[in-house]
């Protein structure tokens, strides 16, 4: 079993285990970094680390403009990054053995697998490719 | 020359390289043909040997010399075959096993075994590679020394729908799992298999060496699999990579109860501010706190002491490294050594070793003809330091540079004809340049002044070359005292407050915006009877810049040797800072250094105008 927190990329749902997130901050104070553009749309200060709070949707090529308030931080094991969401759902205990690959054909993009949750396909995201995103845009 | 001394800071600095090898070459054999992997590898065995041959430690030298030969000759071709890379793991195992040796006072073992013996061919492997079993390579891993930490990963057997005996299909699917490594858990369990007659598809979790190619390779041969599918557990392979190194420093106890004294004082001022908070008592709060900022200064200056140490600390195998080197090529060279007792950040000081040493090295092999003296000075120049390699050699001529740049494809002719003497001579920390003619074991591979120059602007210094043909050559690095706690000034721009390095501000300008001159794209002004370039900080930012009023305001700097005027919307300022290193992707911003948190938890980032000047391109029009 695992704790999954759930949340909105368009019309998709999608998770990511709680043992990634660090903290959900409501609505942080967002700080001005030089050159940023795009997906980058910030950096919090963080207890004392300043961290880059990335715009999820944007960056995976989802429509619409809404956001949640909360802002998911990553662990550090994850690059402690700081994801903006569609909406924060809410934490849900699944069977992890019930985690497939996407199909073949499955068009959403940065999931590492799929598992079905009351009759809803919940996508498992899949940080190395957001983090490899991340660099394809930002190395110089 | 007693060496001694050195040998622990080689062995911790040797098995720093040694640890990037293998990273490296674990990267290679994942993305083969990356030859910027190839480049640092090659750069990381060189340094290994530079290093092992100053100490005298012979077998070391000779071992990473014989691989720095190998990977040399795939830096043209860029592509590794993997037969080489097994015989790459192999030298750099050899490697740390000669540094156990030194480590634990031993001769150091022989290594007469593994330079004569070759890697099988390319093509012999190619044959034998499709036919490699399981097997074979369980045998491949029982004969390495240290065995690979194994890989936990999960995968998915689907079965043909429909056919019949599925769970004995099943059964034997575990059974071959289980031979490959440790079946941690599945779905269906064997027992489960046992009892029951359907199963469509088996999901393991199972920790293996074996390849995952090869795994497949054998389940999609067992009857009835239709489908083999992974999913990695990507985190553990993560976690690995992220393994700290630990780094000790010795401090001199003095110091340490001079910690002990200060702490103990903030602790006696904490309480004094608390009561004269609480009692509200302006005139107390204000003299504590007063006297809360010079125990806090002090405690800065010592904490900066911990971390100094004297340039004499690395200079001191200098004399043993020319006197090698003089012998070897029967040079006649004499090294100078002055203002060496400067204090250098610890940090600042390791990463400096190896570019020292490479320039030391490269004065006496290109620099020097037959006769002459290597200077090694060093000094404070404002808040940085200045280190200065200079020799009384035969000095580099910008034209043979740009000629040597156009022949070896590094810049194209038209580049080579418009670049500057200065920015000529620049053209020898480009990778893959080298002004030598033959090759030495110490330099002239053109390996060497590209890490040299990366080093320093990581460290965020600079990297100048004066010389003058028949005269001699300088190489100078600037570096800052500290990179923890810097002086920034903190300048207005676009609505934001922004900082800047001091070290990278020649002085703030306050010009009558009715001087400052158009012409064409460019605005110019003139100072000390100098025409230079004004720039816009906010332009380089992709910000608006803002109309300036009567006096325009801007900071001199400089570019490549270019001294340049870049405008902000007003100074706010200076002060020292302690800057953090940003997290990721922002590490990745080209100009942003750093950021500050101010009194009240703002986020000050750091820029540098330099690599944004670069970066926007506005230079090179000049």
């Amino acid at each position: 079993m695992a704790l999954i927190l759930t949340y909105s990329l368009g019309n998709d749902l999608y998770g990511l285990e709680i043992d990634a997130i660090q903290e959900i901050i409501e609505n942080p104070v967002l700080h001005y970094v030089p050159r940023a553009e795009g997906v980058l749309t910030g950096s919090i200060n963080f207890h004392g680390q300043i961290l880059a709070v990335i715009d999820l949707p944007k960056l995976l090529g989802f429509a619409g403009n809404q956001r949640d308030h909360r802002h998911l931080v990553l662990t550090s094991e994850y690059r402690s990054l700081v994801f903006t969401t569609c909406g924060v759902e809410r934490i849900v205990n699944l069977e992890m053995e019930f985690l497939q690959p996407p199909p073949d054909g499955h068009d959403r993009p940065a999931v590492r697998g799929i598992i079905d949750f009351n009759e809803t396909t919940i996508n498992l995201l899949d940080t190395d490719e957001v983090t490899k995103q991340l660099e394809d845009i930002f190395a110089e | 020359m007693d060496m001694s001394k050195y040998r622990e800071l080689f062995l911790s600095e040797a098995r720093e390289h040694i640890n990037s090898l293998s990273q490296l070459v674990v990267t290679l054999e994942q993305e083969p043909g990356n030859r910027e992997t190839i480049d640092a590898l090659f750069r990381e065995a060189h340094s290994i040997k530079g290093m092992a041959a100053t100490m005298g430690f012979n077998n070391t030298a000779r071992l990473s010399h014989h691989l720095e030969d190998l990977l040399d000759g795939f830096r043209n071709s860029g592509d590794i075959p993997s037969v080489t890379i097994d015989y790459l793991l192999e030298g750099i195992d050899l490697l740390d096993g000669l540094l156990d040796d030194l480590l634990d006072d031993r001769p150091e073992r022989n290594t007469e075994d593994f330079l004569t013996k070759q890697p099988v061919p390319a093509a012999d492997r190619e044959k034998k590679s499709p036919d490699r079993s399981i097997a074979d390579v369980d045998d491949d891993e029982s004969s390495k020394a240290p065995p690979e930490e194994p890989d936990t990963f999960q995968v998915l057997i689907e079965l043909e729908k429909g056919i019949p005996a599925a769970a004995a299909c099943g059964i034997l699917i575990l059974r071959e799992l289980e031979k490959s490594g440790k079946v941690k858990a599945s779905k269906p369990e064997m027992d489960e298999l046992r009892e029951e007659g359907d199963c469509e598809q088996i999901q393991a979790w199972l920790t293996s060496l074996v390849e995952k190619e090869q795994l497949k390779e054998t389940l999609l041969n067992i009857s009835g699999v239709a489908n083999v599918r992974f999913i990695e557990d990507r985190r553990k392979n993560d976690r690995r990579l992220r393994r700290a190194v630990d780094r000790t420093i010795r401090v001199r106890t003095d110091l340490l109860d001079q910690f002990v004294n200060l702490t103990g004082e903030l602790i006696t001022h904490r309480n004094m501010l608390n009561t004269a908070g609480s009692n509200r008592n302006w005139d107390e709060l204000n003299s504590a706190l007063e006297r809360a900022g010079r125990l806090i200064d002090d405690l800065h200056h010592n904490v900066l002491q911990v971390r100094l140490m004297p340039l004499q600390s690395i200079t001191g195998r200098l004399p043993r490294i020319v006197r090698d080197l003089s012998r070897k090529s029967g040079k006649k060279v004499n090294l100078q050594l002055n203002g060496t007792d400067v204090g250098i950040d610890r940090v600042i000081l390791e990463e400096i070793t190896d570019p020292l040493v490479h320039l030391v090295r490269n004065a006496v092999d290109h620099g020097i003809e037959e006769e002459g003296v290597v200077t090694v000075s060093a000094g404070r120049e404002k808040d940085l330091i200045l280190i200065e390699v200079a020799d009384n050699g035969k000095g580099m001529d910008p034209q043979t540079l740009r000629q040597k740049a156009v022949d070896s494809g590094v810049v194209t002719q038209a580049q080579a004809h418009s670049m500057s003497d200065r920015d000529a001579l620049m053209l020898v920390c480009r990778p893959g340049f080298s002004t030598a003619q033959e090759v030495t074991e110490t330099s002239g591979r053109g390996v060497g002044m590209d890490v040299v120059r990366a080093a320093i602007r990581n460290l965020g210094g600079t990297l100048n070359i004066i010389s003058e043909v028949g005269t001699g050559t300088r190489f100078q690095m600037r570096l800052p005292l500290s990179i923890a706690i810097i002086k920034i000034l903190l300048v207005r721009c676009a609505g934001r407050v922004l900082a800047i390095p001091i070290t990278r501000v020649q002085r703030t300008l306050d010009l009558p915006t009715s001087e400052i001159q158009t012409s064409g794209p460019h605005r110019l002004f003139r100072l000390d009877e100098e025409e230079i370039c004004l720039y816009s900080l906010a332009e380089t930012l992709n910000l608006p810049q803002a109309a300036a009023g009567d006096i325009t305001w801007a900071i001199l700097t400089e570019v490549r040797g270019l001294r340049v005027g870049l405008q902000v919307d007003g100074f706010l300022g200076q002060r020292d800072a302690f800057i953090k290193p940003t997290g990721f992707p922002l590490n990745l911003l080209t100009g942003l250094s750093g950021a500050t948190v101010e009194g009240d938890g703002r986020v000050t980032f750091v820029v540098d105008p330099q690599a944004l000047l670069e970066k926007h391109k506005m230079v090179t029009n000049l």
